[in-house]
């Protein structure tokens, strides 16, 4: 009769496999046999079957306390939301963003306004020299800027005035100051100066000379003058990083502004 | 199948940090890993420590984790927090099995089957009588034999399962099963006047 303890290992590791199902149909048929003849191989099956059971009868033990994790237990610390961090750096993005924006459109006209009190300082300069009519025309520029419209006939009609006046100065009295008139920009209403019937036909060319010179007073005041475009090139070039800056908080703020509406977004 | 998906996704909140999702699983799985962790310890205290170690070191290598039964996986983790608790024990040597006087109240199972309202007194004590008698005999096992014996016939895993979880090939399971279970035999023939009869093992009736 076999017993447990005298049985090779190889035996036994067979009969405990029999026990949990894991022989294939070989082993299984093997076995089977081997059982039929030996009785002391099936007590030592049998031995075998009810240390199995006892094990499988143990009781399960119930936990003594929940072994749930807290965030020290794993080291680290509780995750803060993100939520009112991303709101407070995105209200602070926009509030940047509006002052450089502000600063950006103060300093644009900040760099606007040299220009054009020295567009208006020349203008008052060829008035001392130029014709009247040039200066009249100046003035009108900078007195009225809505009526540019009409500018360029009261501008003839004041070149035309200029001749004649051109003239009588050339008789008699000296250069004539801008008309108080025109001064207020009335040019149409201004009364035609009187000039004597029989001085009319003689000093064309005189006044066709005086009308080409207030013309070309005339072109010199439109165009830029040459410290204007200066001015203009360095406020560009001083608005360039404030503007870059504006850009680059703007993006910032709205990058910022959708992770907090994504931050905000339950899980 | 729908615990499965559960699971499944549970582990990929896990991963991504979500600790409530890995405490979810730890509620599912930890009365398994506590008995697995005092059937080897035999020690109420060292397997709730081991239990919890078991855990801590689950989530923190979630990553380690590509698929595969996150049970025995996470058994694994657990018999190797078992085996940390053993080695700490071997260098501090407490008192010999022998001399233990056990008190059964303060055993966990004992307060369970004090509160089975079905068991009569007689089969209660018989029922006690074999589970020290196994559990005696489990601890003097060595503790790979030990592992074995309890991952397959205390917590039921085939041998696959217990193979992935003590990360060894399923051949060493079964042997280690095998040996374990005579060994076992061996260990309770001196416990045959106690056992009830049902349940007595054949060298205490046979010449």
């Amino acid at each position: 009769m076999s017993r447990l303890s005298d049985l090779p290992p190889d035996v036994i590791e067979t009969l405990s496999a029999a026990l949990d199902g894991a022989l294939n149909s070989k082993e299984q048929a093997g076995l089977q046999a081997r059982l039929r003849d030996d009785e002391g191989l099936r007590l030592a099956l049998e031995e075998l079957r009810q240390v199995r059971a006892g094990l499988g009868m143990l009781p399960r033990l119930r936990a003594p306390r929940n072994f749930t994790l807290t965030p020290e237990m794993v080291g680290r610390r509780a995750a803060r939301p993100a939520y009112p961090r991303l709101r407070l750096a995105t209200a602070l993005a926009a509030l940047a963003f509006a002052l450089t924006f502000g600063l950006d459109t103060f300093a644009l006209r900040f760099a606007a306004m040299p220009t054009a009190l020295q567009a208006s300082a020349p203008a008052e300069g060829i008035g001392a020299e130029a014709p009247p009519a040039a200066a009249a025309e100046m003035m009108l520029e900078a007195a009225a800027p809505a009526e540019a419209t009409p500018a360029p006939s009261a501008a003839n009609d004041a070149a035309e005035r200029s001749a004649v006046d051109a003239f009588s100065s050339a008789t008699a009295t000296p250069l004539p100051t801008v008309d108080p008139a025109l001064k207020a920009g009335n040019v149409g209403e201004a009364p035609a100066p009187e000039a004597p019937a029989a001085a009319l036909p003689a000093p064309t060319q005189a006044a066709e000379l005086e009308a080409q010179e207030s013309d070309q007073a005339l072109a010199d005041a439109l165009e830029p003058l040459p410290q204007e475009q200066a001015a203009r090139r360095e406020s560009r070039w001083t608005a360039r990083p404030l503007q870059m800056m504006t850009a680059a908080l703007g993006l910032l703020a709205l990058g910022l502004g959708v992770l907090t509406l994504r931050a905000r977004r339950p899980t | 199948m729908a615990r499965m998906l559960d699971e499944q996704r549970l582990l990929q909140d896990a991963r991504r940090g979500d600790l409530e999702a890995f405490n979810r699983l730890v509620l599912a799985h930890q009365s398994a890993v506590y008995n697995v962790a005092y059937r080897i310890l035999g020690d109420p205290a060292a397997a709730a420590d081991a239990a919890q170690e078991a855990f801590i070191s689950a989530y923190r290598h979630l990553k380690d984790h590509r698929g595969g039964s996150f049970r025995a996986w996470l058994m694994r983790i657990a018999t190797n927090a078992c085996y940390d608790s053993l080695r700490r024990e071997k260098r501090r040597p407490a008192e010999s099995l022998d001399d233990v006087d056990e008190d059964d109240a303060d055993r966990p199972d004992a307060w369970e089957r004090l509160a089975d309202p079905q068991a009569g007194p007689e089969r209660e004590a018989l029922r006690a009588e074999l589970n020290r008698a196994l559990e005696d005999c489990l601890r003097r096992l060595p503790a790979e034999f030990r592992i074995a014996a309890v991952l397959v016939d205390v917590e039921g895993y085939d041998y696959q399962e217990a193979a992935t979880a003590i990360g060894k090939p399923v051949g060493t399971v079964k042997s280690r099963v095998a040996r374990a279970r005579a060994r076992l035999r061996d260990c309770l023939r001196q416990y045959g006047e106690l056992l009830p009869s049902s349940l007595r093992l054949s060298d205490e009736t046979s010449p």
